[in-house]
């Protein structure tokens, strides 16, 4: 308890600094404000502005895009309850029972109960958070190579797992990356890979530019065939603000539930605020006494994915923060904002770096405050942001890709390699491969390489000490377990369900 | 050709994963492989990209085999534009300096949408730029030339 007590503290005296909140309040101010608009998501915004990052210091840089990402969630749902625009993916299932509520003139109460349930979850995740990553940071010093490899196996099984759509794509998209992730200097042998003959590619293809051209420049692509609607607005009911006490008994529960599913499965592997929020709604309709009503503005409804998709947007954390392992595309993100500043990725960050990662925790805990604060007063002033024109915004997002690339390296290089994999990324959404297993086997196939080279070269070549090795064989056993899971029918329709619940 | 394949979706991705697959193992033939003892560089993009063949060739039958989705029309305006739009701004950014590659990408890159109205591009163009070139270029120093090299 005292630990946690001192490193509570640390975090606080570097999250509290003045310049750590500044950036805490720019992170959840721009994820809000990229949350409202449809369009563009924390995922392209993250991308984005990683070259300017490394101009920060590390917690800094950190805690900013954290805010971002957290914020994105609040920010989506004031769109998805007053115009049933999902600003983001995790907030699609609030344009069910959240915009009912608005439409039956009690916009100001979905807000609020919006807003105080993901305060409450972000609340918990934060100290969910601080209360397992330690201690999965202690064990994860055993591993050993043959552990990390088995273990990264686990984790983008997960991934695939947890993906909505075909498993064999997702599969596939894997080893995209990894075979992506080759390109560059081996580092056993010095001997260039796949470079092609550019000397830019000698240090492998840049993170940053493929995460521009996939989640910026493909999503733009997209965006722009779809016609644009043009948002009608809920104005009404807004003076009203705070939830009546009906709104408390049943919505408070449920937030309580949809905080426990979300820390859960943020956790997982291939989880993170998406499927938080889908699960929580199921779980809802399911334990309710009346399921028929859900989709007409039932509270629980809203509150219960609310807290789900912040609670698993911040315990998504706990597995980047502690064993270095990105268990969706914007945590992958993360981990190479840190790569940027030069720190690697592991269980050891935690005991070198204690007051980066506490300070970003904490932060994590202030910004969720400072989004009530941001949100509940502005509720007007951001629902005017849903006004602005695609058209407009679209350009905006095409030069702030093109400098984003270009940062990185001050190379033009990198802008065509964001050209690049924006084309290969509209390619993929035409065919309905989601790019996110891409992103993972990108960062963690260089890793699982070097663990595995490592690995059999101590047993001599012998690839059964995987199987031996207590820690090793179980992660092996559950990602089998997982994917024999998947392929069995009966999950496999569940699996569906819950992915298509708010179709 | 049309009717013979049921998930044109799944077809397709077969089809470029096994692209994406052929094109490491034709380019990576040089590298060595070593032996599963002493892997060289070439074993794992190897046994990946044979993996991923593999893969490829399951998605490709399913998608000849089992009815399933079909791919939408590509539209062509902002396929083609939006890259353009980029590789412009990365073709002019060192020559014709900082300002000049952002009004391109912003010329080209409006043309995705058709019947774009003259005026507020301009201003669009006029106010990205004042803003990169006060945060990019005063702000964080990135360097590049404000304006063209040979003026």
């Amino acid at each position: 308890m005292d630990a946690f007590l001192s490193n509570l503290s640390l975090g606080l005296a570097t999250a509290a600094q003045p310049f750590n909140l500044l950036m805490c309040f720019v992170g959840a101010l721009l994820g809000t404000f990229v949350g409202v608009l449809p369009g563009i998501g924390p995922l392209a915004t993250m991308a984005i502005l990683l070259p300017i990052t490394f101009y920060l210091p590390p917690d800094s840089a950190l805690i900013m895009l954290a805010g971002i990402y957290y914020g994105a969630q609040y920010g989506g749902s004031t769109t998805a309850i007053l115009a049933r625009l999902p600003g983001e993916t995790s907030s699609i299932v609030s344009t069910l029972d959240g915009y009912q509520m608005a439409m039956k003139g009690r916009a100001g109460p979905a807000l609020a109960v919006a807003a105080l349930a993901s305060f409450f979850a972000g609340t918990v995740a934060t100290l969910i958070v601080a209360l397992f990553a330690p201690a999965l940071a202690k064990v994860a010093l055993y591993f050993t190579d043959y552990d990390y490899f088995s273990l990264m196996v686990l984790g983008l099984v997960g991934a695939v797992v947890m993906a909505r759509g075909s498993v064999v794509k997702a599969i596939a998209m894997i080893f995209v990356g990894i075979l992506l992730g080759s390109v560059g200097t081996d580092v056993n042998t010095g001997i260039g890979r796949h470079t092609l003959g550019f000397p830019e590619l000698l240090d492998g293809i840049n993170f940053v530019p493929i995460a521009i051209g996939l989640f910026g420049l493909a999503d733009l692509m997209a965006n722009l065939e779809k016609p644009r609607e043009q948002a009608k607005l809920k104005s009404t009911g807004l003076r009203a603000l705070w939830p009546d006490r009906n709104d408390f008994r049943k919505g408070g529960p449920a937030a309580v539930r949809g905080t426990l599913v979300g820390s859960a499965l943020g956790i997982l592997p291939g989880g993170g605020a998406v499927l938080a929020s889908f699960a929580s709604y199921a779980v809802e309709r399911r334990i309710s006494s009346h399921p028929e009503k859900f989709g007409t503005g039932v509270v629980e409804g809203l509150a219960g994915p609310e807290a789900a998709n912040n609670a698993g947007a911040q315990t998504s954390f706990i597995p980047m923060l502690t064993l270095g392992l990105p268990s969706n595309a914007v945590m992958a993100l993360m981990i190479g904002a840190m790569m940027l500043q030069g720190i690697t990725p592991g269980p050891q960050v935690m005991t070198e770096r204690p007051a980066l990662v506490w300070g970003m925790i904490v932060s994590m805990w202030i910004g969720n405050l400072m989004l009530v604060v941001i949100n509940l007063p502005l509720i007007g002033l951001w629902v005017q942001l849903v006004r602005v024109r695609y058209e407009y915004l679209f350009v905006m997002i095409i030069v702030f890709c093109c400098i984003g690339a270009f940062g990185i390296n001050n190379s033009v290089f990198d802008v065509f390699v964001a050209v690049a994999f924006g084309v290969f990324g509209y390619v993929l959404i035409k065919l309905d491969c989601e790019p996110a297993p891409l992103a993972l086997g990108l960062i963690l196939g260089p890793m699982m390489e070097e663990n595995l080279r490592r690995g059999m070269q101590l047993s001599d070549g012998d690839p059964s000490v995987f199987f031996t090795r207590p820690l090793s064989l179980t992660f092996l056993l559950v990602a089998a377990a997982l994917l024999l899971a998947v392929a069995a029918p009966a999950i496999r329709r569940e699996r569906k369900e819950v992915f298509n619940e708010a179709d | 050709m049309e009717a013979t394949i049921k998930g044109k979706q799944d077809f397709l991705s077969g089809l470029l994963f096994i692209a994406i697959a052929l094109a490491f193992i034709v380019n990576g033939r040089g590298l060595p492989l070593g032996t599963a003892v002493n892997m060289g560089p070439g074993y794992i993009p190897l046994g990946a990209a044979l993996i991923l063949a593999v893969l490829g060739t399951v998605c490709l039958v399913r998608g000849l085999v089992h009815a399933g989705a079909g791919v939408e029309p590509v539209s062509w305006r902002p396929f083609l534009l939006v890259p353009l739009a980029v590789v412009a701004f990365g073709i002019s950014l060192d020559w014709l300096g900082l300002v000049a590659a952002i009004f391109l990408a912003v010329f080209v890159g409006r043309a995705a949408i058709p019947r774009a109205p003259l005026l507020p591009t301009l201003a669009l163009a006029v106010g990205l730029s004042a803003l990169s070139v006060a945060l990019f270029y005063y702000g964080f120093k990135l360097p590049v030339s404000v304006w063209p090299r040979f003026l």
